[in-house]
């Protein structure tokens, strides 16, 4: 009878250890990958104002969406908390989708090198921003599924603050109507 | 017809994948103590009476034994196989770094770097066999250093999207360890096969004679023979149901990943329609391929025996499944062809010039050859073809941006080995040839031709496609002699260089290096464009 206790503890210490490192292990590797989202944001950044001295003399007709995505940029740049930051990405993130969308409508551009280059820069720096969140939200899925399961959360309870994280969600710009004239 | 997304995201697939390997995985450890255990007692049995009474009374004790010299065996067999490290299983399949300056190269490498912001999982290194046909692969070593693969083949005849599909599913083997499990079950493999070998001509067994100690063991010989070569066959079966399995889970953690199962269907398809390359797989690495390098007329077909021979489910299969998610019930997969980009390649007429070399006029040169001729300097009197004017060549606007040019590395230290003027680096089909402007060769570093005969960037005027289809059917007619150049070196190592036949359907005799490390083709003028066009029509006339 002793031996079946003693194995049933030895049994139960190993399971909560292993919850324990588990929820250890999904809280580093968010940080981690929350500093990838980071890494990419900034690369963006570097990115914006060789984008737009270079489509700027072919893209006449967007002159408005250039100047937006320069202030959108010195916004997220010089914000100081990550609401006002998150928000000005956001705004970047639509406009240059924007950009991207109208790219095709300028043959000048496709022939030039530079501007192509920039352009697969740009597509694979918001793939990244895409995939790292993706992974990110997924971390993050798992870690808060484990902080409210039952009995994880008991362990989370018992050993340390763990607190659950918020997923990572970028403000889209609001999407105008088109304005239909009779 | 809707049907379900794949409800599992990526860590859910992981975990999944992990739980699923360790169940095979313990499977394979299972049928590897077995059967080592089997062999254990028939080589005690036949050392006689005494040791056969002690097996019966002390099973378990023998039993355990026996297991522990079976894991000990594996272990340093072990040791040895993680020695291997990623460089040296490139080597081994040709793998060699891709190339910043590439233009198909930098897609890949920027796709490679998206897979890590997926996964999690960096660095992945970008590597490229330089081989003309498709396929894909993922390795990983004992270090925990990952690199993701594909031939030259696939990179020019994938588009953005399916490339990235193909990275996806091999990001998903990396994501689910599979190139461990495939480094372990082929460890487990080789040791049978070591036992395999020790059972048939080893020394042993000569001494073992000599000596008389057991006539009984040599007489089971055949018996413990049978028992490794069962207990391998056993073994792998198990790996390929794991490797087949695991190819679908690779197949939804990709379209998890890059949320693009038609791209994928799109890849998968193409690559299966085209030759998949002839390389050196180290044993157990076929599965990390997206598609099996040594096709078998097994491997698409259905049923329990099919399925125990291949490592790789029927295309058709994961087709079905990829449509699925892609919900669309009719595969509606694209023409196996590129949109050609149809760039203008049409030349403009340069302007020549003459020089005044030596007191003497020679010419008229292009451009490209006065940037190769260093006895042209910006000194020296030109006079325009078109205008008669004579100017130093310094005042020249474009032989001024000529001579600067000069001191930039485009100008390369190698001479062309007909002409012997320096070879001015150019970009040709994405990637870079030294082009001599006199004669109009090329040298081709190694994996450079290649890479341009899978590309089609370029495209050839009727003319010329006519021409070269003339040329081929003469040679056809008379057996081509061996024409009249002189055996020539390599400009890069000055090794003597082989004439050889760039390949039989062609019939186009370049130029190799024979200096292993070298391997640098010179291509005669129009000889490069021979071979493209002849591939090209060739691959135009199967479709």
């Amino acid at each position: 009878m002793m031996w079946f206790f003693l194995i049933v503890l030895v049994a139960v210490i190993l399971y909560v250890v292993g919850i324990y490192n588990r929820l250890i292990r999904y809280r580093v590797e968010a940080e981690n990958s929350w500093s990838q989202i980071d890494v990419q944001l900034k690369r963006r950044c570097d990115l914006i104002p060789n984008l737009v001295e270079t489509v700027k003399g072919y893209m006449q007709f967007e002159k408005d969406t250039l100047t937006k995505v320069m202030e959108a940029r010195a916004k997220a740049v010089g914000s100081g908390d990550m609401q006002s930051r998150l928000k000005a990405e956001g705004e970047i993130s639509g406009l240059l989708g924007r950009l991207m969308a109208v790219w095709e409508n300028y043959p000048d551009l496709k022939a030039n090198k530079n501007a192509m280059h920039l352009q697969e820069e740009l597509t694979t720096t918001e793939n990244r921003i895409g995939y790292a969140r993706g992974h990110y939200n997924d971390i993050v899925a798992n870690y808060n599924a484990l902080l409210e399961q039952f009995p994880s959360n008991q362990v989370a309870k018992m050993f340390g603050p763990f607190q659950k994280k918020i997923f990572f969600e970028m403000p889209e710009i609001q999407k105008e109507a088109p304005k239909v004239k009779f | 017809m809707l049907h379900p997304l794949p409800a599992e995201t990526v860590l859910d697939a992981r975990e999944h994948a992990e739980r699923t390997t360790r169940i095979l995985f313990i499977l394979i450890l299972l049928v590897y103590i077995i059967f080592f255990n089997l062999i254990f007692t028939v080589v005690f049995v036949c050392f006689g009476k005494h040791f056969y009474f002690i097996i019966v009374k002390k099973f378990w004790l023998f039993n355990t034994i026996a297991t522990a010299v079976a894991f000990f065996t594996a272990i340093i067999h072990f040791r040895f196989a993680r020695k291997r490290s990623l460089s040296e299983i490139l080597n081994q399949l040709g793998a060699v770094p891709s190339d910043k300056m590439d233009e198909y190269h930098k897609f890949f490498i920027n796709i490679v770097q998206e897979a890590e912001a997926a996964t999690g999982i960096r660095p992945i290194l970008p590597v490229v066999i330089p081989s003309a046909g498709c396929n894909a692969f993922s390795v990983e070593d004992g270090f925990q250093f990952a690199a993701i693969g594909i031939t030259e083949g696939a990179l020019a005849r994938l588009d953005r999207s399916e490339l990235t599909a193909v990275v996806s599913h091999e990001a998903a083997h990396l994501v689910s360890g599979d190139s461990r499990l495939a480094t372990t079950a082929s460890n487990i493999l080789g040791v049978f096969d070591r036992l395999r070998s020790l059972f048939t001509k080893s020394k042993l067994w000569q001494v073992l004679s000599k000596t008389r100690v057991s006539v009984a063991l040599i007489l089971a010989r055949p018996f413990l023979w049978f028992l490794a070569t069962l207990g391998r066959f056993i073994t792998n079966f198990i790996y390929m149901a794991i490797s087949r399995k695991r190819e679908f889970l690779a197949d939804a953690n990709a379209v998890n990943m890059c949320k693009d199962p038609l791209s994928l269907a799109e890849a998968l398809y193409k690559i299966s329609q085209r030759y998949r390359g002839n390389f050196d797989i180290p044993e157990g690495f076929a599965s990390l391929f997206i598609l099996n390098p040594q096709m078998l007329s097994l491997d698409e077909e259905q049923g329990f025996f099919a399925n125990l021979f291949s490592t790789h489910p029927p295309v058709a299969d994961r087709l079905e499944k990829l449509m699925t998610w892609a919900k669309t019930d009719v595969i509606e997969i694209k023409q196996d062809l590129k949109i050609s980009k149809c760039l203008n390649v049409e030349k403009q007429e340069s302007p020549k010039f003459f020089a005044h070399i030596k007191e003497k006029w020679e010419g008229p040169f292009t451009p490209l050859q006065i940037l190769a001729l260093d006895t042209i300097k910006p000194s020296t009197f030109v006079c325009s073809a078109a205008d008669d004017k004579i100017v130093r060549a310094g005042d020249n606007e474009l032989l001024l941006q000529l001579f600067i040019k000069r001191m930039s590395p485009a100008v390369s230290q190698n001479r062309c080995p007909r002409c012997n003027v320096p070879l001015v680096e150019m970009q040709y089909e994405g990637t870079f040839t030294l082009h001599c402007s006199f004669c109009d060769g090329d040298l081709l570093k190694y994996g450079i031709l290649e890479k341009i005969i899978s590309r089609k960037d370029k495209v050839f005027s009727d003319d010329k496609i006519r021409n070269v289809k003339t040329w081929r059917n003469l040679q056809r007619v008379n057996i081509p002699a061996i024409d009249n150049f002189p055996n020539i070196r390599c400009p890069i190592c000055n090794t003597q260089m082989a004439m050889v036949f760039q390949s039989m359907f062609t019939g186009v005799v370049i130029d190799r290096c024979l200096n292993k490390n070298c391997r640098a083709v010179w291509c005669d003028g129009g000889e490069l464009e021979k071979i493209q066009i002849l591939v090209e029509e060739a691959e135009k006339a199967r479709i």
